[in-house]
């Protein structure tokens, strides 16, 4: 997915929401990060920006104030809006109204009519973007899950599995009857009893890191 | 398969009040007949046997161990309290060995055996109660079995007084803890508890609306409510579900709206 937004109001929510995705397994784009600081001049700078946009199938814009005067952000607005192949997320902040007006040159985009989701703080962003993104990936087939690995998209996604798998829950210990969920840690299945179970694992994780195994 | 809520109370500093508003909202929920539990998740320094006026034999610390069942372990208080739905309580053991036997007596099997063990009961509580919340009385701070229980809630909330040392506090365990554990589907919430000053009217004035504004903006979480500093609860010898026994009290009627605040949060 590619995060666009303006540099002087909206880089740090950018940056905290590319941190978490990336955390929670969402491959990101956003330039600051994935542009390295050493290119060959401006041209190529926007060249892997337009490609990033060109090959993301989500386009996640931060509405923060003042960003619709940034030529850059309207630039890579009108270019993802010129590709089919998109779904876009617009997270307005608080602080602005809803109805917005973006002059794109040849067309002027009311985002006052397109769902806009509002936030307050960093945190409260990614928790919602996460929600989005759950909806809109929702549970996959363990069995796809080489070709989630190829995609980069998620190595920490949990999957729902159909087959009876004949193991114990690695958070309760109990053993596992029917449908588990499995999820990919660090590209390494985990098994689990209940949904419960999986996310009690996962936050165990987060707070205490490599030493909760 | 949990079909309830578990609502964890946490704070940074002790003497915020957690056991006494857990404790009333807890009771609260059982009156209106909601099914519910409360554990006292404070291994460090258990209060609700105190707080209960009780002296069960076996304690949260023997299910820990694998020494007992959670089921053979909890009291149903809803008869003597006279409460419409199930009251459960479950105590965690007072005697200084068993504190002391949490706090360094095992090694990092038994502790993750232990977390197990901790999930497994709610799990069974859920199951065998039909509960529709189950309340979580934690350790103060950042402390192994206070993070434990806290990433066994869907609900965290947060007391603190309006303190700096409470502000700081609280923000840095936000930043540690609560950010963490938010990127896996718990919600975290604040209550400002023993406000000097603050009006027990139930409806709050507008200066005390914009204290509360600034509160949030600074300490980065959503204040679900706060209760006012009341001289008769803080200084009595042993408040008892005033919620209960005293529901016309300013106290009760803030925490009723403190409770329904939590219910509204889904």
């Amino acid at each position: 997915m590619f995060i666009c937004h303006k540099k002087s109001s909206g880089k740090d929510f950018a940056e905290h929401l590319k941190a978490g995705l990336e955390e929670l397994g969402y491959h990101s784009f956003l330039d600051s990060k994935d542009i390295p600081k050493v290119t060959d001049g401006r041209l190529e700078w926007i060249e892997i920006r337009d490609q990033a946009i060109r090959e993301s199938n989500t386009f996640i814009l931060i509405i923060t104030p003042g960003f619709d005067l940034s030529q850059e952000l309207k630039n890579e607005l009108k270019q993802a809006r010129a590709l089919s192949n998109k779904q876009f997320i617009y997270f307005r902040h608080r602080d602005l109204g809803r109805k917005i007006i973006v002059d794109l040159e040849n067309e002027k985009v009311d985002l006052g009519r397109q769902e806009q989701v509002s936030f307050e703080t960093k945190e409260e962003l990614l928790r919602l973007a996460h929600g989005i993104l759950l909806k809109l990936s929702p549970l996959r087939d363990f069995n796809k899950a080489e070709s989630i690995k190829l995609t980069k998209v998620t190595n920490e996604k949990v999957t729902a599995l159909n087959a009876k798998v004949e193991c114990n829950c690695e958070m309760c210990s109990k053993p596992i009857k029917g449908q588990s969920y499995v999820e990919l840690i660090d590209e390494k299945q985990h098994n689990f009893d209940c949904k419960d179970c999986a996310l009690t694992y996962r936050k165990l994780k987060s707070v205490y890191g490599d030493e909760f195994q | 398969m949990v079909c309830g809520k578990t609502l964890a109370f946490h704070s940074y500093k002790g003497g915020t009040g957690k056991t006494t508003l857990i404790a009333n909202v807890a009771a609260l929920y059982a009156n209106q007949g909601f099914n519910v539990g409360l554990l006292d998740f404070d291994l460090y320094a258990p209060s609700l046997v105190s707080y209960f006026r009780k002296k069960p034999s076996v304690f949260l610390n023997d299910v820990l161990n694998g020494e007992s069942q959670i089921s053979d372990v909890v009291v149903d208080i809803s008869g003597e309290l006279r409460l419409e739905g199930k009251f459960i309580v479950g105590f965690s053991s007072p005697r200084k060995e068993d504190v002391y036997d949490i706090e360094v007596g095992h090694n990092t099997k038994w502790q993750l055996q232990a977390v197990r063990r901790f999930l497994e009961a709610k799990q069974i509580l859920f199951e065998k109660y039909s509960l529709d919340y189950l309340f979580l009385d934690t350790s103060p701070g950042i402390r192994y079995w206070s993070i434990n229980t806290l990433a066994m809630a869907d609900l965290l909330f947060l007391l603190m007084k309006d303190s700096d040392m409470d502000i700081d506090g609280t923000r840095k365990m936000i930043n540690d803890i609560y950010d963490s554990l938010s990127r896996f589907g718990s919600k975290y919430y604040l209550i400002l508890n023993k406000v000097p000053g603050a009006n027990p009217d139930p409806n709050l004035p507008v200066d005390e609306k914009a204290w509360i504004c600034e509160l949030e903006r600074v300490v980065g979480a959503e204040v679900v409510g706060s209760i006012p500093c009341f001289c008769d609860v803080q200084f009595n010898r042993h408040e008892f579900l005033f919620s209960i026994n005293r529901p016309n009290h300013p106290f009760s009627i803030r925490l009723a709206r403190l409770a329904e605040n939590i219910k509204s949060l889904g």
